[in-house]
């Protein structure tokens, strides 16, 4: 008995609910703004207010994680019109301070591998490059970014 | 198997079945927006240039001349627009006048030879194309006197493009 | 020639400066506010290399057609309270500013309306003046050459609508009638206004032939406000001689504008039967 209550101890300490201590939280969109047709608008991964932004949670601190973005090459408006997005080799940022002034800046289009912060912080940016067409229908455009993580 | 060897084991597995799910995988989603508005444009395209003048001699730009004023005008295709002008009769140099008169022409493709207007106040219609362009030719004619006194002389157009 | 005039009139001979003017972007083309948020906005942009001076203010008017169907404004200086007009109580701010090279600048347009105001659709016209730069004027010190400086000032023109309360808007058509001019056929047709907000769609007309293939079209955004008799011109060249069916149809559905601002009403049609010879 004592035995079995030492050894379940154990277990249980070594195998902690790891979900509850890992979190990728989407913070804000990426916000083009206005839009003209024909005239492409990029938005960079350092604009405080308009690149996207979500920020991780990690449990114990500089522990890598793998980032993998899921962009989309579209957004979609008015009567099923879209409109073209494309990202670039220099469109993301991790930030271990969680600060946009303060980024590297890696491929949203491959995984990437940062290490958290000693408290198991970081943030990551996110910039693009909207293409509207010259005849591009007028009207409001939207889109998901998924950022899926693996906590190592 | 003893029992706390048994006990042992399954603890064992648990712990490495715990060290799998350690690995854990979040995700999380925002939004991309964008807001596309059709604009109104009117761009000077080429200056209205008088170039030399000489007292005396009449200087006329012609609108098919390669000094002839241009400005592109884009919007919604095949939109109704107005044009208005406030032209000046005389370009000013202090009290010294140097009298000036103005014509004007529209036209969908960027050529002089469409529709002709005298620049006023008056609106002058005009048609976008089908691929929401418009152009708009400015020329006019300086009639310096023989003792026409030299200096800058200035005016000012005003152009107004009215959408319905 | 006397030594004097002789120099004189070479000196005269002067260079002189090109125009100089610049018009600014503007988007969105028609502005529309809503008396629950009682602001709207209006983006500036400046394509040009030089800084451009610009001005806001409104005044009263509304889209007309002249006698010959073609696209007119009414203005307005004084409007009594028998015509819609928001133009004294809508204000832009900043009302001047300078826009640098290749910069965007938003400008803020906020609504004061009276109290009271009763619900309905109040109408303006928003001026956008802009000036370009000033033009260096090349040989300053040399002061016995004829030259010409043109400022100019592009001003861009658009409507503006202040909505307030449940609105709905809707056109009768009548009167649709053609007549072949040269290489096209010219439609007219009387749009009369109904309900409380101004009609904003698009005009699209076809020449069908007796196989029932389409021959012509046209298509062309229309805002009625009142009374309008636009007219429209169909290219029949290369037509064979024949009957055709006209078919003229207005529908509430702009591609340029954004549908949430474009109040929805059922499509209007006619057509008739006309004889290319």
């Amino acid at each position: 008995m004592r035995t079995c209550l030492t050894i379940c101890s154990l277990v249980i300490a070594l195998a902690p609910p790891v979900a509850a201590q890992t979190s990728v939280t989407g913070v804000r969109p990426l916000v083009f703004g206005i839009v003209f047709p024909g005239v492409p608008r990029a938005v960079p991964r350092t604009d405080a207010a308009n690149s996207g932004q979500f920020d991780l949670r990690g449990r114990g601190g500089g522990r890598q994680v793998l980032l993998t973005f899921t962009l989309p090459t579209l957004m979609t408006g008015p009567a099923g019109a879209t409109m073209p997005l494309a990202f670039g080799g220099n469109d993301a940022g991790f930030s271990v301070s969680q600060s946009v002034n303060n980024q590297v800046a890696f491929d949203p289009r491959a995984p990437y591998r940062p290490t958290l912060s000693n408290n198991g912080r970081g943030s990551v940016f996110l910039g693009g490059t909207a293409n509207p067409s010259v005849g591009q229908r007028a009207g409001n455009y939207t889109g998901t970014i998924t950022l899926t993580v693996v906590f190592f | 198997m003893h029992t706390a060897t048994k006990v042992t084991v399954l603890a064992l597995a648990l712990v490495a079945a715990g060290a799998v799910t350690g690995q854990a995988q979040n995700n999380a989603t925002v939004n991309v927006t964008a807001a596309v508005q059709q604009p109104v444009v009117v761009v000077k395209t080429r200056d209205l240039d008088f170039g030399l003048v000489f007292p005396g001699v009449n200087k006329q730009i012609t609108l098919g001349s390669a000094s002839a004023g241009t400005f592109a005008v884009t919007g919604q295709a095949s939109a109704s627009v107005n044009l208005s002008f406030v032209v000046p009769g005389n370009l000013n140099l202090g009290p010294t006048l140097l009298p000036v008169t103005w014509d004007g022409s529209w036209n969908t493709a960027n050529a002089a030879g469409g529709t002709t207007f005298t620049p006023s106040a008056a609106l002058t219609p005009a048609t976008l194309s089908g691929t929401g362009g418009l152009f708009v030719f400015v020329g006019g004619t300086v009639a310096p006197i023989v003792s026409q006194a030299p200096g800058n002389y200035t005016g000012t157009v005003t152009m107004t493009v009215t959408y319905q | 020639m006397p030594r004097p005039l002789l120099i004189s009139l070479i000196l005269a001979l002067g260079a002189a400066r090109p125009l100089a003017g610049q018009g600014v972007l503007v988007a969105p083309h028609a502005i529309y506010i809503d008396h629950a948020r009682r602001s709207g906005t209006v983006t500036l942009y400046n394509p040009n290399p030089d800084p451009a001076e610009v001005t806001i203010w409104t005044a009263f008017g509304y889209p007309v057609s002249d006698s010959l169907g073609r696209f007119a404004l009414r203005t307005v200086d004084q409007p009594d309270s028998t015509l819609p007009s928001a133009a004294a109580w809508v204000q832009a701010f900043p009302r001047r500013l300078t826009i640098a090279p290749l910069q965007r600048q938003t400008v803020r347009l906020l609504a004061s309306p009276p109290a009271g105001l009763p619900d309905g659709e109040y109408w303006a016209r928003l001026i956008i003046s802009a000036r370009g730069g000033k033009v260096p004027v090349a040989g300053v010190a040399e002061t016995t050459a004829v030259r010409v400086q043109l400022n100019l000032v592009v001003n861009t023109n658009i409507g503006l609508a202040y909505r307030k309360g449940p609105l709905a808007t809707g056109v009768t058509l009548s009167k649709l009638r053609a007549r072949l001019v040269r290489d096209s056929v010219a439609v007219w047709s009387r749009l009369e206004r109904r309900e409380t907000a101004a009609y904003v769609g698009t005009v699209r007309a076809a020449l069908v032939d007796s196989t029932g293939k389409v021959r012509s079209t046209l298509s062309a955004p229309i805002a009625v406000y009142f009374v309008m008799e636009p007219r429209y011109a169909l290219s029949v060249a290369g037509l064979a001689p024949g009957a055709y069916w006209l078919r003229y149809e207005l529908v509430t559905d702009r591609e340029d504008l954004d549908p949430a601002v474009v109040l929805k009403a059922p499509a209007v049609r006619d057509s008739l039967l006309v004889h290319l010879p």
